[in-house]
């Protein structure tokens, strides 16, 4: 289980979050759901920021915003994050499960002549290729067609088959109905929506009261 | 992930990204220095008006004191000396009130009145005065010529000095009268003429390659520098490239400001020195001199612009708004260090200033690297 507890955040004299707890189980998906402004970015940067590197558990964060250069390749991008080289990066993402992500024949590609889609699967692939336990997902399905949000789905399905956990931060109603939680991010406080959803109440209407 | 080892990767990925903006570096850079350039040796020939002269006018009363062949023949010397023909115009008025229409009207500087029987005066040693009148006494040009007058009439007195010592020597040595007046009258012309006309004493020599920039130099290196400043409008959306989300990630790995300014700075140092291998090459062109450690002695003015487009790259907001900071700061930093009006003419505030500030450093040492002083 991975827990982080009392995450508290303001800017200037705004509380954002108020002390805040959150724990994922391995194969766990959890949602935050919350309006625009709510603060779920806050959150994922929070958790991001206070996991400590070289810690047991590997997290990677894949924000909202594809963390890439524009000028440079999939491949120079990816190897920004990871300790591989360019051979060991290509291998890595030619068999499964990153082979998933679909991007093993555009590793030479500039990012500036790719679609979203893609520089979302770049993005990924930069996190996931050291293989981390905990995955912090930042609204994935920004800027995504139909199809490029169905790859999406499969890959983080896969992951979480693999024993992988996944935070997401969203207001996407398909994303909430793959997870296994939702949290209502609401006043800078997080509610379990399991018993609200279970009552047949729907993600809108528990962000309207 | 060890973060000196991303650190790496950030300046290795950074400079790779570099590789993108090597085209638009090298035409900025032409285009930036060829104007830059330009606009310096305009100001070098037109702030001193280096290798040009301004002939001025000068007026002249002349009494008529039954004198006037001796008077018109002190004149016409005057007039044929060469130092005299290439700096002023004697204008001859026929009154000094004449004569203070003329300065009122602006059309001569300075208005000589000879009273009566000067030039007898001065054969006999009772050297009447002249009197000069200038319209504004409070100048820089009529202390300059009021000093320059000091100097002529020192001279005359050394003359006369030697003429009357010839004199005495002529009576000495029992000389008739007509032999002691031709004596007078070669020993006068010649003395006078040796006195007054100072060209045939002094050589002109040109101070340049006295271990300071001459006047051209320090402009074109003032240029130089200024072209570098403005390469930062060409670096601006390479050094502003990390977006938010980028910013989010480094800060997970313990990246923060400082290690983004120092990577800009890297790329910056890259950058700047290609731009300034062109003004080198084409510097050395077109004076025809090469100084190879000038390819390295100009690294710390590099490593101090770099810094300086690096800070503000990474410490302002937009793009807009570090492009107008630098080129607010360029301009300041060209202006306090004396590469646009020479230091002597800035106001004295600016000129303790310019002790503290980086432009008058990076000028010099732009100087040394390009010309070799």
């Amino acid at each position: 289980m991975y827990k982080l507890e009392h995450i508290s955040k303001s800017y200037g004299d705004k509380e954002i979050l108020k002390d805040i707890s959150i724990e994922v189980a391995p194969g766990e998906a959890v949602g935050i759901l919350g309006t625009n402004g709510s603060g779920k970015s806050t959150l994922l940067n929070c958790i991001a920021k206070l996991h400590k590197t070289g810690s047991d558990t590997k997290l990677g964060y894949v924000p909202q915003e594809n963390p890439l250069f524009d000028e440079l390749k999939p491949v120079d991008n990816i190897r920004m994050w990871t300790d591989l080289n360019r051979s060991q990066i290509a291998m890595a993402l030619s068999i499964p499960p990153l082979s998933e992500l679909g991007i093993s024949n555009f590793l030479d590609t500039p990012v500036k002549s790719m679609s979203g889609g893609m520089k979302k699967r770049v993005s990924l692939a930069s996190v996931l290729i050291n293989c981390p336990q905990i995955l912090l997902m930042d609204e994935p399905f920004a800027a995504l067609d139909l199809i490029a949000k169905q790859d999406i789905l499969r890959y983080m399905g896969a992951f979480l088959g693999g024993g992988g956990s996944i935070i997401i931060a969203s207001h996407e109603e398909e994303i909430f109905n793959f997870c296994n939680k939702v949290y209502l991010l609401k006043d800078g406080k997080l509610t379990d929506t399991n018993t609200l959803a279970a009552q047949g109440i729907s993600y809108i209407d528990m962000l309207r009261s | 992930m060890n973060k000196l080892k991303f650190l790496g990767r950030l300046i290795t990925a950074d400079l790779k990204r570099l590789k993108n903006y090597i085209v638009s570096i090298l035409i900025a850079a032409l285009i930036i220095s060829g104007i830059c350039g330009f606009a310096g040796s305009v100001i070098a020939k037109n702030v001193y008006k280096q290798g040009t002269k301004e002939i001025i006018g000068i007026g002249y009363y002349l009494p008529e004191d039954g004198k006037e062949e001796m008077n018109n023949m002190g004149i016409t010397m005057l007039q044929e000396m060469e130092s005299m023909k290439s700096t002023a115009n004697l204008i001859q008025v026929s009154s000094p009130e004449e004569g203070y229409e003329l300065l009122e009207k602006e059309e001569i500087l300075y208005l000589v009145i000879v009273p009566e029987k000067f030039i007898s005066s001065i054969m006999n040693g009772t050297n009447t005065p002249l009197e000069i009148v200038v319209w504004d006494n409070s100048s820089v040009s009529s202390y300059i010529a009021n000093e320059m007058f000091i100097s002529y009439a020192m001279y005359l007195g050394l003359a006369q000095s030697a003429v009357y010592s010839t004199i005495d020597a002529a009576y000495a040595h029992d000389l008739t009268k007509e032999e002691r007046n031709q004596i007078r009258t070669t020993v006068n012309l010649t003395y006078l003429d040796r006195a007054l006309n100072k060209d045939s004493f002094f050589d002109i020599i040109d101070g340049s390659n006295q271990g300071k920039a001459n006047l051209l130099q320090h402009y074109l290196a003032s240029a130089v520098m200024l072209s570098l400043i403005f390469m930062s409008f060409v670096l601006m959306p390479h050094l502003q490239g990390y977006n938010k989300a980028m910013q989010t990630k480094f800060s997970t790995m313990g990246i923060g400001k400082f290690h983004m300014i120092l990577s800009g700075w890297i790329s910056s140092l890259v950058a700047l020195y290609i731009s300034y291998l062109l003004c080198f090459v084409g510097i050395s062109i077109i004076t025809n001199s090469f100084n190879p450690l000038g390819l390295v002695t100009a690294i710390p003015s590099l490593m101090a612009i770099g810094l300086i487009i690096s800070l503000v790259a990474n410490l302002t907001g937009s793009l807009f708004t570090a492009n107008m900071t630098m080129l607010i700061l360029g301009i300041c930093i060209a202006y306090v260090g004396g590469g646009i009006l020479p230091n002597a003419m800035l106001p004295s505030i600016v000129q303790q200033i310019s002790g503290f500030m980086p432009g008058k450093y990076i000028i010099a040492n732009l100087a040394t690297a390009l010309f070799g002083l």
